[in-house]
């Protein structure tokens, strides 16, 4: 059936305006009104280069203030890819430090940049040359730097990290990282998996170096995928965390988001006005098809939309906006990946997309002519429970001497262990993982600590009782 | 193995609205060259150049069905069978069913 | 070589299920697919012994299956309803007409009475007359709030306690992602739910929100069941079109991906600052509204005097249209 306004949306299906580029012949900038534009926003906005710089050097410093979050005392960690993000970011606070007195910005700022040359494919060489070309915009720029490698993210001990000044490559944690990456079985995981190991990263660093703010580059464009892609990935609950301006997450070092009102476009712009290079890298799928994970597939399909509907990325940012992530009685047991609240409860009375998920698997192994042919569901749940049991004592990680799960050989770790302390979106990346042997320490530890716990609790309530 | 110059002889059937893209005819006697192994792959690109009348991004995307269409061997859903590389056996039914239409 | 099926009775499977990855034999399958949509509905709670439940029937393919699969289930798990079959006639040639058959068929192999409203006797107009009057441009605007009350006052026509209607999950992920796209945030909470009701508007349920559209047409396809499949001659809508092409695209790439958005929008909240619009009652019809007069009454106005565009686009476009209006009028009486 047609389901136009299946859901009751009154304004019919006419929400967003296509966009119909009509630029007169010589365009003037809308703001001055006076000069021959240079930029077209929106599809329909004109401005000239000086307004254009005037409006992002604003918007920039208005995504700051408005949130009244950034104090002067502040130290602050710039993580620096290389792409238009942070190279506009930097080129942006530096401006900020020589505005005039009142105006001017006076947090104090440390730059790192992430080495990830070792799941991307890159030649020792070419890595070489990133991170020279990397510390050489930064030195440029006046910023104090450090390097540090994706790897750094995996063990549990503060990660090694280098000054700009040495121009040290480190490669020898790059197997550990790759073979994680192996166990994989698909680009979407890998890259939601790299996703979280790179935050962690971005707080073990700014607490290694004392900062209490991260300042990272995603952009407006970005985010709009991220948006999609993550509900896609069912990390809908996150949404605030993952892409709001602020992820406070972990309770003392907060991650922000100050180019979050800037488009791709506009930022082609702030670099070519400034002349300012990006250091080209290649990501886990540059260059694969659009079918190889969910988060390519989605961005293909925002930066299609938004050319044939030019409020497509403002409008997706802007619903993010305006969700909530309830932190509340969940935060003392959060996923040990991610570190959001669990979104996994199943409520017994309620259906739910996982309450359902569950139920296929189970009925997918019963037959008809077996034992519920009746309209006992409640029987149903208690050999569901049966089942999951079943399930727990085969499908084990099977951890030997590799050194995997190494400081407690005498619990064997299964995908059912780990599962229980995972957020659903975190389930995802190791559900169909080959193996849990590689798992990261700092993850086996958390299970094991928690497996631990509970145990102790149960102890102690047979003793209450 | 098809016998002699007859080719390979298979049914081709179209369902759920994907017939519309074939002058609304549901079923087709169809005999194939016998000149080559004939994956589903093969045939999905034989069916656009001989039986496909209109819009063939709306029945192929790359080298694949549309992300849409339910394609079944001799009742079978084909991704049990290793869907594109399935190689076809002389008398097999292969039906399309689009998802996409109506509801 | 042939896959046995997961449940390990013997045969084997004719499908891979998306939601799971399992291969099923059919029977196997049948049942899997049934006791399913009875989970939905008895812990979901969608219906209560005695009730009298309309089926909103078109004719394809989720319609059919959500009939055939209600009258079974009502008699396998004796949930004591009164089935209806309610179906609405926009007045499409050569659309419509042709599906209404095959409800009509519906209504002889499941033994349900069957009620058919049409547009023509509640608005006065025809899908075809109305797009003879505006084009093809806003049509779909119409049918759809026009569809929509429709069905509601089938409902009270027939005098039953709940709609159901045949929405499955893809149709469910489709909606949470359009809502999202267009920036709904009231609806984007509440789309995910698989029973509605609220004051004045009558109860709503999705007993198929968690199944799976390549599993409904198997189903169909394997039981027999007779839909009718052919598009509306009427351009469908090409933003919507956008949607369901990545949502296919991504099931590809991962068949869960359809229940993990249901998930992802069952799980997001809303901030407690956003403002949900309220429900009311149009003081012309008396049906549910979000304003005064509700939009169905409004286009209808628009259609009647000859001002088709009243009541499209966004509200305040309109209610500055209208200002408009009322300046140009002050300007002439002086």
């Amino acid at each position: 059936m047609c389901s136009v306004n299946d859901d009751g949306y009154e304004d019919g299906e006419q929400f967003m305006p296509k966009t119909e580029i009509a630029v007169t012949e010589a365009a003037i900038c809308k703001k001055c009104a006076n000069n021959k534009g240079n930029v077209i926003l929106r599809g329909k906005d004109v401005y000239c280069k000086v307004c254009f710089l005037a409006s992002s050097t604003h918007k920039f410093r208005a995504t700051l203030g408005k949130s009244k979050i950034v104090r002067p005392t502040d130290s602050i960690l710039i993580a620096h890819s290389g792409k238009a993000g942070s190279t506009a970011l930097l080129h942006l606070i530096k401006a900020g430090m020589h505005e005039s007195v009142h105006k001017r910005l006076i947090f104090k700022t440390t730059v790192l940049h992430i080495d990830e040359g070792a799941v991307n494919g890159e030649t020792l060489e070419e890595r070489k040359s990133r991170i020279n070309a990397i510390c050489e915009q930064t030195q440029n720029l006046e910023f104090q730097g450090y390097i540090t490698s994706l790897d750094q993210s995996i063990s549990e001990s503060e990660p090694n990290i280098h000054t700009m000044e040495s121009l040290e490559i480190c490669s020898h944690g790059d197997k550990m990282l790759t073979d994680l990456l192996n166990t994989l079985s698909n680009y979407t995981t890998k890259q939601e998996l790299l996703h979280k190991l790179r935050q962690r990263l971005f707080v073990l660093v700014a607490k290694k170096l004392g900062c209490n703010k991260v300042f990272v580059g995603d952009n407006a464009t970005d985010l709009a995928i991220r948006i999609l892609s993550n509900i896609s990935v069912g990390r809908g609950a996150h949404l605030p965390f993952d892409v709001g301006f602020i992820d406070n997450r972990c309770p003392d070092i907060m991650i922000l988001r100050p180019m979050r009102d800037f488009t791709r476009k506009e930022l082609v712009y702030y670099l070519n006005f400034n002349n300012l290079q990006i250091i080209h890298s290649p990501e886990l799928t540059t260059k694969k098809d659009q079918y190889v994970s969910i988060q390519k597939l989605t961005e293909k399909f925002v930066t299609d939309l938004d050319l044939n509907f030019c409020g497509t990325v403002s409008t997706v940012l802007r619903t993010g906006d305006k969700l909530y992530t309830e932190v509340g009685n969940n935060s003392d047991n959060p996923c040990i990946l991610c570190n959001m609240p669990l979104d996994t409860t199943v409520f017994d009375t309620e259906i739910s997309a996982i309450q359902a998920t569950m139920f296929s698997r189970f009925v997918s192994l019963q037959g008809p002519q077996r034992k519920y042919n009746t309209n006992d569901v409640s029987k149903i749940k208690i050999n569901e429970q049966n089942e999951e049991n079943r399930r727990k004592n085969d499908n084990c990680c099977s951890c030997n001497d590799t050194g995997c799960c190494s400081s407690n050989k005498s619990v064997k770790l299964s995908y059912k262990d780990v599962e229980k302390y995972l957020c659903y979106g975190c389930r995802l990346i190791f559900q169909d993982a080959n193996s849990l042997n590689m798992l990261p320490p700092f993850m086996v530890n958390a299970v094991r600590d928690k497996m631990c716990l509970e145990n102790m609790r149960q102890e102690i309530s047979e003793f209450l009782l | 193995m098809s016998s002699g110059d007859d080719g390979l002889h298979v049914i081709i059937e179209f369902g759920g609205g994907a017939e519309l893209l074939f002058d609304k005819q549901k079923r087709h006697v169809v005999n194939l060259p016998a000149d080559r192994e004939w994956t589903l792959k093969l045939l999905l690109f034989w069916i656009r150049d001989n039986l496909l009348k209109e819009r063939p991004e709306l029945f192929l995307q790359g080298d694949t069905v549309r992300p849409g269409i339910l394609v079944l061997v001799n009742d079978a859903d084909w991704e049990l069978l290793g869907q594109g590389e399935y190689r076809l056996q002389k008398g097999d039914t292969i039906l399309f069913i689009s998802t996409l239409h109506g509801g | 070589m042939p896959v046995l099926c997961s449940a390990k009775c013997g045969n084997n499977a004719i499908l891979k299920r998306p939601k799971t990855g399992d291969a099923l034999c059919k029977e196997c399958f049948y049942w899997a697919f049934e006791t399913e949509i009875h989970n939905t509905i008895d812990n979901g709670k969608l219906f209560k012994s005695g009730d009298k439940v309309a089926i909103g029937a078109s004719g394809g393919k989720d319609s059919t299956v959500l009939a055939y699969v209600l009258k079974l289930l009502n008699e396998r798990y004796n949930y004591g309803l009164q089935l209806f079959l309610l179906s609405i006639d926009e007045g499409i040639t050569g659309y419509r007409d042709d599906s209404l058959e095959t409800v009509k068929q519906n209504r002889d192999d499941y033994e349900m009475p069957l009620k058919i409203l049409s547009y023509e006797e509640l608005y006065g107009w025809t899908m075809d007359s109305i797009v003879a009057q505006i084009g093809r441009k806003n049509n779909c605007t119409f049918c759809g709030v026009f569809r929509r009350q429709a069905l509601d006052r089938g409902a009270a026509l027939l005098g039953v306690d709940c709609i159901a209607t045949g929405h499955n999950a893809d149709d469910i992920a489709e909606t949470v992602l359009m809502n999202v796209l267009r920036g709904d945030i009231a609806r984007l909470q509440r789309c995910t739910s698989a029973i509605t009701s609220g004051e004045g508007s009558i109860t709503r349920c999705k007993p198929l929100k968690y199944t799976y559209e390549k599993e409904i047409v198997m189903y169909a396809y394997f039981k027999r069941l007779v839909y009718f499949s052919t598009e509306c001659v009427f351009a469908p809508n090409a933003y919507r079109g956008h949607a369901r092409a990545y949502l296919k695209d991504l099931e590809k790439i991962r068949p869960s991906a359809i229940i993990d958005i249901i998930h992802s929008g069952e799980r997001l909240q809303a901030k407690g600052t956003i403002k949900m619009p309220e429900r009311r009652n149009c003081s012309r019809c008396g049906f549910v509204s979000s304003c005064e007069v509700c939009k169905a009454c409004v286009l209808l106005e628009g259609l009647n005097r000859g001002m088709p565009k009243l009541g499209i686009g966004k509200s305040s476009k309109v209610r500055l249209q209208q200002a408009e209006v009322n300046r140009l009028k002050t300007r002439i009486n002086f």
